[in-house]
This record gives C-alpha cells, structure tokens and sequence, in this order.
C-alpha cells in the first residue's frame, strides 16, 4: 500500500490449471483428472496483499502451493517480474526460491524440532550466501523484526508458544529479503487472543519490506482485515475478486453472499433463515 | 434444592503430570437452566474442556483429579455415583457432540450399527425397531439417502455429514441436557451455519445446551447466557447483551476487540500482548494481570473473586464497575 510503484504487476497468473491425475488398472493409465485448479486469472502488485478465501477443498492451498513449485502445473502461466514460473529450469527456480516465500498453517510442523532458532532463520542466508557479518546479529535483527526476545535464538521451537512460533515461521520468510510471500493459513492454528497480533505483524513487515502477500485463509473476516483486494474461490475456480470492500459489501456472486452470510459476526444480529 | 437443570459448585480439576503439579479447573460454578443455551468461551487451555468432560467423568484419573466440587444434574451429585450408574446417565440424560466426528465414532462399525447399538444400550427394544428408529433420526439430521448411509463407515462422510450423524447420537435418546464441545471448528463456516440450524430445529427450545467455543461469534449465534474462562477460572459471566455490550473484564474487552470482523475491514486489530499463560505458571493475584492494561499493584497481591455487577452479570476483577461504564473501544 505504501508503495512507489503500485502499479507495476509483480505477478501475472493466467488460466492456471493444477489437475491431478487418477490413474487405473496395471498400466497406470491416466483415465482422468481432479481438476484442483482449473483456469485461474489474478495479478498481485507490488507491496500489494490478494487475500485468497474458500472452504476446505476448494484448491486454494494448492494453488499458492504452485506458485512455489511445489506442485505441477498442468497449464497455464504464472508470470513473476518477467520470467514465467512455469517453464524455468532448475537454476532460474533456485533463484526466485528466495524471492517467494511462504509461511504455513501449522507453526510446529513447519519447524524442524532438531534446530534451534538461529539455525532455522538464517538456514536460507547461508545457503544463499547472503551472509554478512555474523549469523547471530542477522538472527537477532530477525528476532527483533517480528517481536521475538532477541536472547532466544539458542532455543529450540517446542520451547516456544504457538503465536511465537508462527513469529518464528515469520522471520525465515522475510530472512531472505523475499518480494511475495504465500501466506497459507498463518493464523489458523493460533488462539484468538494471539491472532490480531500476528495478523498486525504481517501487516507492519508488509509496509516495512514493500513485501506482497498473497494471503489464503478460509476466514473471510480475517482476510478482510489485511486484504487490499479479495479473489473467492470455489471448485477450483475464482468465482469473485475485487477491492476487499466491493466485495463484502457488494458482493456479486451467489457463492460469495451464502460465505459472507455464514461468517457469525458478534454484535449484528443474523437474519434466520427460518 | 434448586431448579437448576445442571448445577456444578466450586470445581476445582487438577493434573499432576511429569512436568509437574498444576489446576486445570479452578473453583469454576456454572448453573444451566432447562431449555437454556449457555456459552462456555475461552482460549485452548484455559480450561473449558476439561469442565466440560468433568461433567461426566470422562477424564482419565490418573492424572486427573477432581479436587473439589460437586456437580448436580437434577439434584443428584453425579461425581458420586459409581460406573454403572454414570453409564445410564451418558447418552441418556446427558450426552455429547465432540469436536472431532470422525476420532469420536468408531473406524471399524458401520454408521448403522453405532447408532443401534447406543439405541440398545439404553432401551429394551429389537433390533430391527432400533434400526428404523436410527433410519430415521439421520433423516432428521438431513443426511440424503439415510437407509444407504446406514451402511457407511463414518470415513465415507464428509466432516459435516460425520458431525450431523454425531448430533443424530447425541439427540436420540432424547436427552436433558446436550454438552457440545466445539462442534463446529473443525468444520467450514457455511457447514457450520448449517449445523447450527439444524441444532437450532432439533431441540425445539427443550433440550438444554452447553456450547463450549473459542469463537465470540458463535456464542453470538447461539447462546442465551455466556460464561467466558482465562486460565482456569470464570473471569466473566452474565446475559449474552450484557456481555457483548457493556463487557466488564479486561480480557473479555481485549478479546471482543481483537476479533476481525467483516464490518469494518480497514482498521487496525486491537491485539491483547502477550501470551496466554502455561498452567504450570500461572501469575500470582490475578492470571490475566500481566497481558492487562489496567493492572495496578493490587492485582499481583490477591486473586479476584466473582462478583455481582447487575442482575446476574458477574466479573472476576477489581475495577469492573468502572470499566462496566467505559465504551469499550469497538462495538
């Protein structure tokens, strides 16, 4: 939001397709498809967050997951600053690994439990050579940058609660100077209490970094809290996007009223339906 | 005696682990009307749970222990009776809906013959009689094709079929009182809508509930009355709109803020710092005190008790009649 250029598209994503295949009988022959992603269109500009919102099953994790390249696109483009993310081969990918982050739901199982802190967060700055100075003063200014106790970093994760971890998954995204980060879930598994702040923290490293999200969550209202615009997703599909308030407020899809109609909302009282 | 439906007094549940001694339930009461809806909320650990199992003694001893308390359920202490009469009163009187359908129905039997066999259990009747009998409880649940589901395992369900065949169990036999221990979060939210509806409908304003939640919204929803806990005890209890409009504990004003809500998606979050504290450590005096903004010294030195605010609405802190007052910041 606080970006020079906001208008430059940091990612271009055209029909996107991510079909898995079902193979039968001893051949193995594909006799069909799960068509997880099936022709998605969005841009993300830069310093800009897309929030991503859909019930379980409906692709939006493995979308953002081939984004990554974590999983096989069965066609499309996905057009990141320039270069499609697609058709690269290995040591283009390995280059824009860093440039695209992501943090995932469960802030426990993201974690290796055999490395402390200091290792876990400047794994990626070393490997990526980017080490300047010592890897304690990069793994303190980390520690600093998402709140954590600077002296902490000889600890291991299940020393730490669930909201600090998650602050920990945080500070490795953002370790490698990343442009867009995949944001599954972050606030999911954490306890209410704990949400705001990490929803308040991605919000300040976003503004900070000039970094760009794209945030999936099943939670309307906590992606409309971060979003600046908003893609609903159903069945592999986009149903709706646009800027987060058109959309809640005006929204245009059946899909989208009977999610916005679901979300219980204390202190404005629900239409029964019957 | 009262004419209270469930009355638990003083409950005090502790654990004694290897990590160490500590109370998982502190001198919590509750009381539930009949045909009431009452909300138990709080944050994981807090405690909810285990009052909730408690109530039917389903926690494993060792390692817990119930210190102290008594829980009546129409008069009668429940925490008195042994094996073979708490058995009659589990599904029959009082039963629950379990936040994971699919870890609470068994892998191995088929959809049918769970459903019979609870049928059974409480009532002299044949077999056949108890399978129409659950045929048709799954119709009522709206489960499509009910005498085909009969003869699914419950991993051939979706997660809200599983939790509509859960709510079918649980309101077979007719019970008194229905403990509901997040029924829904496991579920997305327009299945969660539906669930809700369909609990709404099936109780006919006659079946008290329990709701044990972590979402503010869903007590929102459903309940009549509403106790929030912090770290092992009741820290707030009154109607659902004294609650929601004029709350007097810290944390509950902490928590209605910090909630992300869809009507006004620009503004920053209102976090509560801090973490929630481990049971093994509680602070001393208050538990919230040191995550609170309006702490003083008085706080650290004893512990609040409960105390009447207005008809019936309680708070667990030194100033409530002062913040009771305040405009909290969001409403």
């Amino acid at each position: 939001m606080t970006s020079q250029n906001v208008n430059k598209n940091l990612l271009e994503v055209e029909d996107l397709k991510t079909w898995f295949p079902i193979r039968r009988g001893i051949l193995a022959r594909t006799v069909g498809y799960v068509k997880a992603v099936d022709g998605v269109s969005f841009c993300v500009k830069k310093g800009e967050t897309l929030g991503l919102v859909g019930e379980s099953g409906c692709g939006k994790t493995t979308l953002g997951r081939t984004l990554l390249g974590l999983e096989r696109a069965y066609s499309g483009k996905a057009v990141f600053d320039g270069d499609d993310l697609l058709s690269l081969n290995r040591f283009q990918t390995r280059a824009l690994r860093r440039r695209i982050q992501i943090i995932f739901q469960d802030p426990l199982s993201s974690l290796n439990p055999r490395m402390n802190v200091l290792d876990i967060v400047t794994e990626g700055i070393v490997a990526f050579k980017m080490l300047e100075g010592t890897k304690e003063e990069h793994a303190v200014q980390l520690m600093r940058d998402v709140g954590l106790d600077a002296g902490a970093i000889y600890r291991y994760p299940h020393e730490f609660s669930g909201g600090q971890r998650q602050r920990i998954n945080i500070a490795r995204a953002v370790s490698l100077k990343p442009d867009f980060i995949v944001c599954d879930e972050p606030v999911s598994a954490l306890d209410v209490s704990v949400q705001a702040q990490v929803i308040n923290l991605l919000e300040d490293l976003r503004d900070k970094y000039n970094l760009s999200y794209l945030f999936i969550s099943h939670d309307l209202s906590v992606v409309s809290h971060i979003a600046d615009r908003v893609a609903v997703m159903n069945r592999g599909r986009i149903v709706e996007q646009g800027a987060t308030r058109n959309v809640i407020e005006t929204p245009q899809d059946p899909y989208t009223r009977k999610l916005i109609a679901a979300v219980p909302v204390p202190g404005i009282r629900m239409q029964k339906t019957s | 005696m009262n004419s209270f439906l469930l009355d638990i007094r003083n409950l005090t549940v502790s654990f004694n682990t290897d990590d160490g001694f500590f109370q998982a339930v502190d001198d919590v009461s509750l009381h539930l009307e009949r045909g009431e809806i009452v909300g138990l909320v709080g944050e994981s650990g807090c405690g909810k749970s285990v009052t909730a199992l408690s109530i039917l003694k389903l926690l494993p001893s060792p390692p817990a222990v119930i210190e102290k308390g008594e829980i009546f359920f129409k008069g009668q202490n429940l925490l008195n009776l042994d094996s073979g009469q708490l058995r009659k009163v589990r599904g029959r009187a009082i039963s629950m809906i379990f936040q994971e359908p699919l870890s609470a129905l068994s892998p191995l039997q088929r959809i049918g013959q769970q459903l019979v066999e609870t049928l059974q259990l409480h009532e002299n009747i044949p077999k056949k009689e108890a399978w129409d009998i659950s045929k048709s409880w799954l119709e009522k649940v709206k489960i499509p094709d009910p005498a085909e589901r009969m003869y699914a395992y419950p991993f051939q369900l979706s997660g809200g079929m599983q939790q509509r065949v859960m709510i079918a169990m649980a309101m077979m036999l007719e019970p008194d009182l229905i403990i509901a221990d997040e029924p829904t979060t496991a579920l997305d939210v327009t299945i969660q809508a539906r669930i809700f509806k369909l609990i709404r409908e099936m109780r006919q304003e006659k079946t008290s509930i329990l709701l044990i939640t972590h979402d503010m919204g869903v007590i929102w929803e459903m309940c009549d009355r509403v106790l929030v806990m912090y770290a092992s005890k009741i820290v707030e209890e009154g109607g659902k709109d004294a609650i929601f409009e004029q709350p007097a504990h810290p944390y509950t004003r902490g928590l209605l803020n910090s909630i992300p809500r869809l009507s006004d998606h620009l503004g920053r979050l209102i976090a509560i710092p801090g973490q929630v504290p481990s049971p093994l450590n509680y602070p001393s005096g208050c538990h919230f005190r040191d995550r609170c903004m309006h702490a003083f010294d008085r706080c650290a030195q004893e512990q609040p008790d409960l105390f009447d605010l207005d008809d019936g609405h309680k708070a667990a802190c030194f100033i409530a009649s002062n913040l009771i007052n305040k405009e909290y910041i969001r409403q």
